[in-house]
């Protein structure tokens, strides 16, 4: 079994330093990796990317992030990103990685993602450049996704997102702003590839769990939908371990 | 300026003000004055921020703050996804 913790939207600045990390002292007995799926931070800055780097830093365990919209306002995320692999976070934007686990070799491809809206109600690159970009990042952030998912060489595979990649776990919600939560790109990528579980974060008020067309589970770990430090999912009991 | 107006410029000024940045509060302001803000935060000091800020921007409500902080509790048990 591949015991994966995960969390996301966690908004860290000064104030909230030191909430997380009693919690966390245990988390090498309940867990092989923590997955953080963006909102690290209120707003992108360095000094409270420093503080992700005090909070989630520094684990007995392989910490795996995505950054959230917020961890990009201050315009800096590549100085976040710096901060975060010095305190020997990986950063996943587009890309993936394998870790070794006692269960299995567990591999982890991730996005942040972008919104657009779900199939039949989504938003179309047409029209005003502004729409067409929106669109078009809404699609090179899916097509980074899936390929980076059917690149990897692993025994289980999980998908890491900010946005959701379904609407299902966006219940909850105001549905007028289903298209700034996620898109069902996001949900084809992770479709494209023999993935068993797909987190994200970003949507405060949506439930918890769902699953993509072809049949993927999806959890939504944002921190004020799990209302505890992190969750846990046990993985691949048909694996050895 | 009507109440739904009201309600979309309290919410924009809780994400847009750097000093809150918060997207998740739900706002509603009744037909008399009263301010309910609700949703979960990180700290009881962002809790208080945003009512104050409400306060600075609407001084003639009654405002009630039903935020509240979100647990960092351990979990209790795993989810099994087999």
């Amino acid at each position: 079994v591949i015991r994966v913790a995960a969390v996301g939207d966690v908004h860290l600045d000064e104030d909230v330093v030191g909430r997380f990390r009693p919690a966390l002292e245990n988390l090498p007995e309940q867990a092989d990796v923590l997955l953080l799926a963006g909102d690290l931070t209120r707003h992108g800055s360095a000094a409270e990317a420093e503080c992700v780097a005090r909070e989630f830093g520094d684990l007995a365990v392989p910490v795996l992030a995505v950054l959230g919209n917020h961890d990009h306002h201050c315009d800096e995320p590549e100085r976040v990103v710096e901060i975060l692999t010095a305190a020997g976070i990986t950063v996943l934007e587009g890309t993936s990685t394998v870790l070794t686990c006692a269960g299995g070799r567990l591999g982890v491809a991730g996005v942040k993602g972008f919104g657009g809206g779900f199939a039949g109600r989504c938003a179309s690159d047409f029209g005003e450049p502004e729409m067409e970009a929106f669109v078009r990042t809404t699609n090179e952030s899916a097509e980074a996704l899936g390929k980076a998912l059917r690149g990897l060489d692993c025994d289980l595979l999980v998908a890491l997102t900010h946005y959701s990649p379904v609407p299902d776990t966006l219940a909850g919600e105001p549905l007028e702003i289903y298209p700034f939560l996620g898109c069902y790109q996001l949900g084809q990528a992770i479709d494209s590839a023999p993935t068993a579980l797909a987190l994200h974060g970003h949507a405060h008020h949506g439930t918890e769990r769902g699953t993509t067309p072809g049949g993927v589970r999806v959890r939504n770990v944002a921190h004020p939908v799990i209302k505890q430090a992190y969750s846990i999912f046990h993985l691949g009991d048909h694996l050895v371990g | 300026m009507s109440h739904e107006y009201t309600d979309a410029h309290l919410q924009r000024v809780l994400a847009e003000d750097v000093r809150i940045a918060e997207l998740g509060i739900d706002v509603i302001v009744s037909r008399d004055d009263t301010i309910v803000l609700s949703g979960q935060v990180e700290s009881a000091d962002r809790c208080q921020a945003i009512e104050d800020r409400v306060r600075e921007e609407c001084p003639d409500c009654r405002i009630v703050n039903e935020i509240v902080v979100v647990s960092t509790d351990p979990p209790v048990r795993a989810e099994e996804l087999s």
